[in-house]
């Protein structure tokens, strides 16, 4: 059926002045129609894989790439002594918490056993510890700081 | 239980020839910030970031830039497509190679629309709009990292580098060290964190939140001059403000590097691995 | 999100997805992928790896301090305007957290700020007060536009209602 057929009734009659040109040899649709649940899954996956989006390969020359392996050796030999230490830290720090409580064993069994204690209601970590950002905050530090009880003592009064 | 435990105790050991049990308090201020990256870090991780950029893929833009669509329109203002090869023209760089808009021997840099109107983008004879500090689409300046306590170098405030550990230290008869708590009555035992938590309130008053690490004492100071036992206790002041109650107290916030010219050598040296580096 | 079943054409090898109905996937239609997005074979040591493009991203807390950070979305400022800097739930001993409203910079509210006159309130927001107040009022007084003089109409019949069938009663 076309669509500049003889007029049925008044409101085609207005549609029918609109002249359709068809011209050929011009496709007015791809070839290749995909639905829109198709273009969806290609897009998603376009953006996934790697055709045509990789860069170029690096082609180091023999002077770059021994360059390039000194300084990731550099790095590795300066982690390595990092590394180092901050082990020999926490072994002196393990080894000075061992000897203290070894000495308040035998002089003050009492208070070794408070220092022992351990509170097991898990509420032990502290909500406001923040973690360090890139750039402080506009109040770089909190001050003030309302104690919880007085808080509570003024809810009641 | 353990008031029997409290007791006996007193009774077995707080004899007077015996040195005196008393605590000290290593208070740190966390950093805020980041750790300041030395020359060669910084270094190394520009490199990275370079071959990480160098190695990225093509930006998918008709994923996230529908075609037709206004947002569409103001990224294509901004990232113009790069020349195309042409046999007539010299490219000194060598043979540009197009993929996807982009050449793939290069990095590519994308310039993405902002919320707010830029310096450079304004018409001649025409001004920045005043933006109010709350509103939402203004652009993120990033506070300085170096604060005003720095400038002035104020040793006593809780701002001062805020990439770094703070110590609290105070100034007992001329000498600086941890401050540090003795039992007053020697009826019953406090436990050694307790007996730090008040000696803390009583010098910087009770607006302190703070975070005791462990009751387990860190370590074991023996002050020979004085006859006492210093067990070292752990803790992070989180905020509040540290405010002297004794008006003649004099107190510092120091790094690890400061603390060695303040406190004794020998007493440094003992305690210096229970600071951090950063 | 959908299962997959190869179907055999006659000379070529094609995907069909179908669509997983019990999960409620806004996808109308089968799926049909061409056989050139089935994967080739990577050879031994021509792998690399997949480095998705990243904006270097600077993140606002609700607080002002700035993380940076490495984004594959399109945005390379991102503010917070509640997060656990500002919350109660984080902040049990602070007094002074002030929350932004979320739709003070949105399309909407730019809406509501030019033509809040023609909603029938006098009053336009002032910058400093960033939350929109909704008028509770109806918006349907449009006879006031009309002029003074006009008068509805009735036009139609009646409609039924059981409430004044009630009083009626």
């Amino acid at each position: 059926m076309f669509k500049g057929s003889i007029p049925v009734n008044g409101s085609s009659r207005i549609i029918s002045n609109v002249i359709n040109v068809f011209t050929r040899g011009k496709r007015t649709k791809a070839t290749n129609v995909v639905n829109a649940s198709t273009q969806k899954i290609v897009n998603q996956l376009s953006a996934l894989s790697a055709s045509r989006k990789q860069p170029k390969l690096i082609r180091l020359c023999q002077e770059d790439l021994i360059k390039h392996q000194t300084i990731m050796n550099a790095w590795r030999v300066v982690q390595r002594r990092n590394e180092q230490k901050r082990n020999n830290q926490l072994k002196k720090q393990y080894q000075s918490i061992v000897n203290a409580m070894e000495d308040l064993k035998t002089s003050h069994p009492a208070l070794y056993k408070f220092a022992n204690y351990k509170p097991k209601d898990g509420t032990r970590f502290p909500l406001d510890l923040r973690m360090p950002t890139d750039f402080p905050p506009n109040k770089p530090w909190v001050y003030d700081y309302v104690p919880a009880e007085t808080n509570e003592k003024r809810a009641k009064q | 239980m353990i008031g029997g435990l409290r007791r006996s105790a007193i009774r077995a050991y707080a004899t007077k020839s015996s040195p005196i049990i008393s605590s000290s308090l290593l208070l740190s201020r966390n950093p805020v910030v980041t750790a300041d990256l030395d020359p060669f870090q910084s270094q190394f991780y520009k490199y990275q970031q370079e071959l990480w950029r160098r190695l990225m893929w093509t930006f998918p833009k008709w994923f996230y830039f529908r075609e037709g669509t206004l947002a569409e329109q103001r990224y294509r203002q901004l990232n113009r497509d790069p020349v195309a090869y042409n046999p007539d023209l010299e490219f000194p760089r060598g043979k540009p190679e197009i993929r996807h808009r982009r050449d793939r021997r290069f990095k590519q840099e994308i310039k993405l629309p902002k919320t707010y109107k830029l310096a450079e983008d304004l018409a001649e004879g025409e001004t920045l709009p005043v933006v109010s500090k709350n509103d939402l689409a203004r652009q993120i300046i990033p506070n300085s990292r170096i604060t005003e306590a720095d400038k002035v170098n104020d040793l006593t405030s809780l701002e001062r580098k805020l990439s770094r550990t703070l110590y609290l230290i105070i100034n007992q008869n001329g000498k600086w060290i941890l401050p540090n708590f003795t039992e007053q009555s020697s009826e019953v035992p406090t436990a050694l964190h307790k007996l730090a938590e008040d000696g803390l309130y009583q010098l910087g008053g009770e607006k302190i939140n703070y975070f005791n690490v462990s009751n387990t004492p860190c370590h074991l100071h023996i002050n020979q001059a004085e006859n006492k036992k210093e067990f070292i206790i752990k803790s992070h002041i989180l905020s509040g403000e540290f405010k002297p109650q004794d008006e003649s107290l004099k107190y510092l916030w120091l790094t690890k590097e400061e603390l060695k010219d303040k406190l004794d050598a020998k007493y440094y040296y003992e305690i210096n691995h229970l600071f951090s580096d950063v | 999100m959908f299962s997959r079943s190869i179907v055999r054409s006659t000379n070529s090898i094609s995907q069909t997805f179908t669509r997983n109905v019990s999960r409620n996937v806004s996808m109308s239609g089968e799926v049909t992928l061409s056989n050139r997005r089935i994967m080739r074979k990577i050879k031994m040591g021509k792998a690399r790896p997949a480095i998705f493009y990243q904006f270097d991203t600077l993140v606002e807390l609700s607080d002002g301090s700035v993380v940076r950070r490495r984004s594959q979305a399109p945005k390379d400022e991102i503010r917070m305007i509640s997060d656990q800097r500002n919350s109660e739930l984080w902040n049990p001993h602070r007094s002074d957290l002030v929350s932004v409203d979320p739709n003070s910079a949105g399309k909407i509210q730019k809406f509501n700020e030019r033509y809040s006159l023609f909603e029938g309130k006098a009053d336009i927001p002032s910058e400093t007060d960033e939350s929109p107040k909704q008028s509770s009022a109806k918006k349907d007084d449009f006879l006031a536009l009309l002029g003074e003089n006009a008068t509805e109409v009735q036009k139609g019949g009646k409609m039924f209602s059981k409430k004044e069938l009630k009083t009626r009663k």
